[in-house]
């Protein structure tokens, strides 16, 4: 029942990337509505998954890389619903949906929907770290959909080949205002799923600390960068799209790598 | 009953053989002497038609004979004439007002002159019930074609892509800096066109400080000294260069470090210099984007080339409504179709804002479907509220006492005869109904919200403490003061462009208005945001739960005499039962209201399959929060029954 939950999910996720692609290869490109109602409907289905996963665990649904790929799809359509309309970024939606869609087909696709062999008390610091950290993951994805647009547009910008989503896409500045606040938003989300590791009271393996400081430290200097004014505005979108691409697979090799109980 | 169109077009003639016919013609004249039903003839720089309907035959000579003037046409004119019959006229004249055929496609002036042309062919008696419904017709598509597709997109000049541009880079241009090097023609245009997109800082800079000076003037900026143009890019966002030095006055060497002053801003450099003044390669500085007038011209004509694209998806559009039209056409000469409607001349009576000129048209539209054969004729009365200077679209309260000063002389002259059917918006309706006068019908109710409307994004949680909202409506200050206590309101008077106006130029946080009466002037709400005269303002839909709308917001109401039983039967088939019902409710609980009360009120009639729903919210003096009620029943029920049971629930409350 959960799975097929999940995949309804991934199909409307699906159904927003098909609509996007249909757009544009018709040429006419409309930020409608669509987008947003099916990335909507697939992350309620997505939560109605987590919630029965959830239940059936007896705790957070982050127990081995499928739920954390699925915890992470799930964040990223939580951000964007949540900030998307907030900043006019409605376009994103068309860009998001791949991304999710991606997400969540893979880990649907690959076997690693494993239980978990190691058991270990309920830990609420360890979910709040946990969940934590997923939803920062969250926003850096939509800091690297919002980098992707940027460079998009700006190429176009450079070389002045105007396609039609150049039209529909929001202002550089105004791109450029939303990469910056998703990515304190990220950090500081981050920050404390960090911090709040090391009151799990359990042992922090190495690997996985070194990992998540990488991390940290990674988006700590894109954002110093961009306080100090050190970094132009197309740097700061490539090194989100960099950063984030590095952050997913440091969260897959957190998960071959570490040894240590997850949760 | 035939019906065709004849003409010349950029397509057929040159412009000195479109010229001859282009003052000639007129539909009167046109009728008099083909002895056609029905004329009206189109004449724009680039085309002239004549649109016809006639019982018996006639030859393109004759009416081309008619366009002159009566005056023969020269030998070689009537090769340049086309003529299109039955649904290739309509599907020309779609066309046409889609901008389809015109000579730079997708523009959209043609719509505008062909409304024009129609209105006066109505108001001569020239056009009628064959072409106008063709010419609604053509309105509608005109408009899908418009919103559908990609027709209008992208600017096709060189002054207007330089515009898109800037907007595109920056977003809002008001806090925006220009510097204008050189003081040729197009550089004014250019920030002209600027200015006009709300740019204040314009900077001038040239050799001759007196021309400097002179070019400031025009654009109502300030001169600056040749000498220390290149200092002035270290703030200015845009450049704008036109000068005619023959090396580039700007290279990557010397903008460098002007650059790195300028943090993050990026940097529009506009080169319509020939020879160029700013070299090539500081195009591949980060954050600068240099265009020169030929890639300024080359996205002018790729943009027309992607308007050219989208002229399929606007055949569709187009195809469909072709479909439809031959099918009214084909029942139209059934005899049983052409009924005594044809004669039936019904006058419709509203205000003269742009708001109730919309909301008219969108009821002679919805007569004229109903109606095909009907006689409509538009009277603007002037009414106290225009005449003060109050804005109807706002909500109206028993305690403001202003309920009426919108439809007090509407309907006296409805009630004189003088106008069959006034047009109201419903909520400026007194609840009491006036003797001799009925509410005939209703058309479907638009979004019945209030929307906060503000320069930058945000919600009613985002104001600083102490920030300015403006609304003339006594109901939505009291909203607004339960809601955000913290803010400071301010009234508000005026009609919707007036009121939007006003929050661009005062620093206000928001202003609050009706969200059908912004949609209804054609702005999409979708987005989140809508640019007014240049300017972004931001969106937010005010939850009807907490934000009450006035009873009868979003309905537009036909108003008849009671005992002119034609009209009202005329009126009735637009009837929306549903939005009948609830504005009946509505009415009757305000009415109810006033006996013994007179707080700012709220009132929201809803009908959900077949529950019908009524809630309210009452503010007393002094009383942050409202006294609020909601009864539900069923459609059966009846709206007075209901609105008297929501009345006694509140005053038991």
């Amino acid at each position: 029942m959960d799975r097929q939950l999940l995949l309804a999910s991934t199909l409307c996720f699906l159904v927003a990337v098909v609509y996007t692609l249909l757009a544009l290869r018709r040429g006419v490109f409309h930020p409608g509505r669509f987008n947003f109602f099916a990335i909507a409907l697939g992350f309620v289905l997505q939560s109605a998954f987590l919630s029965i996963r959830g239940h059936a665990l007896g705790r957070c649904p982050l127990t081995n890389l499928f739920e954390v790929f699925i915890f992470l799809a799930w964040s990223v359509a939580l951000i964007y619903l949540v900030i998307g309309p907030t900043y006019r970024l409605s376009l994103m939606g068309a860009f998001t949906a791949p991304l999710v869609f991606l997400i969540q087909a893979f880990a649907l696709l690959a076997p690693i929907d494993v239980p978990h062999q190691i058991r270990v008390a309920p830990n609420p610091w360890l979910e709040f770290h946990a969940s934590m950290s997923m939803i920062a993951y969250g926003a850096f994805a939509l800091a690297c959909v919002a980098g992707v647009m940027y460079l998009v547009q700006e190429r176009q910008l450079k070389t002045h080949q105007l396609h039609s989503v150049f039209y529909h896409l929001p202002p550089l500045t105004n791109l450029f205002a939303a990469i910056t606040r998703l990515l304190w938003l990220g950090f500081a989300l981050y920050t404390a799923g960090l911090v709040s590791g090391f009151f799990t009271g359990g042992p922090l393996p190495r690997v996985k600390m070194i990992c998540a400081f990488a991390v940290w430290i990674f988006y700590g200097a894109i954002l110093q960068g961009r306080h100090l004014h050190r970094l132009a505005p197309k740097r700061i979108a490539t090194l989100c799209v960099l950063a984030f691409s590095a952050a997913v697979s440091v969260l897959w090799a957190i998960n071959f790598v570490s040894q240590g109980p997850r949760m | 009953m035939s019906l065709f169109c004849i003409g010349i077009s950029h397509r057929t003639a040159k412009v000195e053989t479109r010229e001859r016919y282009a003052l000639q013609g007129s539909e009167e004249a046109l009728r008099a002497e083909s002895g056609c039903a029905e004329a009206l003839v189109l004449a724009t720089c680039n085309r002239v038609e004549a649109y016809v309907s006639a019982t018996s035959p006639l030859t393109t000579e004759q009416i081309a004979r008619c366009l002159m003037g009566g005056a023969a046409a020269a030998t070689d004119d009537g090769s340049a004439f086309y003529r299109h019959e039955g649904e290739d006229c309509a599907r020309h004249l779609f066309r046409v007002a889609a901008g389809l055929d015109s000579m730079v496609i997708g523009e959209t002036e043609i719509l505008g002159q062909v409304k024009k042309a129609y209105a006066q062919a109505r108001e001569s008696g020239s056009a009628g019930p064959l072409l106008h419904r063709l010419f609604q017709r053509a309105f509608r598509v005109a408009k899908q074609v418009r919103s559908r597709t990609d027709i209008t997109r992208g600017a096709v000049s060189v002054g207007s892509v330089a515009v898109d541009l800037a907007v595109k880079i920056f977003g809002d241009l008001r806090e925006r800096k220009v510097l204008i090097l050189g003081a040729g023609e197009t550089s004014e245009r250019t920030a002209r066109a600027l200015s006009s997109r709300g740019v204040t800082d314009i900077r001038v800079s040239n050799r001759s400080f007196e021309r400097a000076e002179s070019l400031a003037a025009l654009v109502r900026g300030r001169a600056v000294s040749f000498q220390e143009w290149t200092k002035q890019c270290a703030e200015i966002d845009i450049l704008i260069s036109s000068t005619s030095a023959e090396e580039p006055l700007l290279t990557p060497d010397i903008l460098s470090p002007l650059i790195r002053e300028r943090s993050d801003r990026p940097l529009f450099i506009i080169d319509i210099a020939v020879p160029r003044d700013v070299a090539p390669e500081v195009n591949e500085m980060d954050g600068v984007y240099l265009y020169d007038i030929d890639s300024l011209q080359s996205i002018a004509e790729q943009a027309l080339a992607l308007r050219r694209e989208q002229i399929a998806a606007g055949e569709r559009i187009i195809a469909e409504h072709v479909s439809d039209f031959r099918a009214w056409f084909a029942r139209g000469h059934d005899a049983s179709e052409v009924s005594t409607d044809v004669s039936q001349k019904i006058i419709l009576g509203t205000r003269g804002s742009e708001l109730a000129r919309v909301q008219t048209a969108m009821v002679a539209e919805a007569l004229c479907r109903a109606w095909p054969m009907l006689d409509l004729k538009v009277e603007i009365i002037k009414t106290r509220g225009d005449e003060r200077g109050v804005e109807s679209n706002e909500t109206v309260d028993p305690r403001a006492g202003r309920k009426g000063l919108f439809t007090g002389e509407i309907e006296r002259v409805l009630a004189a005869g003088e106008i069959d059917v006034a047009i109201h918006s419903a909520k400026d309706l007194p609840s009491d109904t006036t003797p001799g006068l009925e509410v005939g019908s209703v058309l479907p109710r638009a979004a019945v919200d209030d929307i906060l409307i503000r320069k930058t994004p945000g919600g009613l949680g985002d104001f600083p403490r102490g920030g300015v909202v403006a609304t003339g409506s006594v109901r939505r200050q009291h909203q607004l003061r339960w809601k955000c206590p913290g803010i400071k309101i301010v009234d508000l008077r005026g009609n919707v462009p007036t009121r939007l106006r006003k929050l661009i130029s005062n620093e206000w946080e928001a202003i609050v208005l009706a969200r059908a009466g912004v949609e209804r002037l054609r702005h999409d709400l979708s987005t989140g945001f809508f640019v007014f005269e240049g300017a972004t303002l931001y969106v937010k839909i005010l939850s009807s739960d907490e934000f009450l709308p006035a009873g009868g917001q979003g309905v537009i109401a036909l108003q008849v005499r009671s005992d002119d039983e034609k009209t009202k039967a005329i009126v009735e088939r637009v009837n929306d039962p549903g939005t009948f019902l609830s504005l009946r409710a509505e009415r009757e609980f305000l009415r109810l209201l006033q006996g013994d009360c007179d707080s700012p009120v709220g009132v929201l009639g809803t009908i959900e399959k077949k529950a019908f729903k009524l809630r309210a919210q009452i503010f007393e003096p002094g009383q942050l929060e409202p006294r609020a009620g909601a009864v539900e029943g069923s459609v059966e029920d009846g709206a007075e029954r209901l609105a008297a049971e929501l009345m006694e629930q509140i005053n038991a409350g």
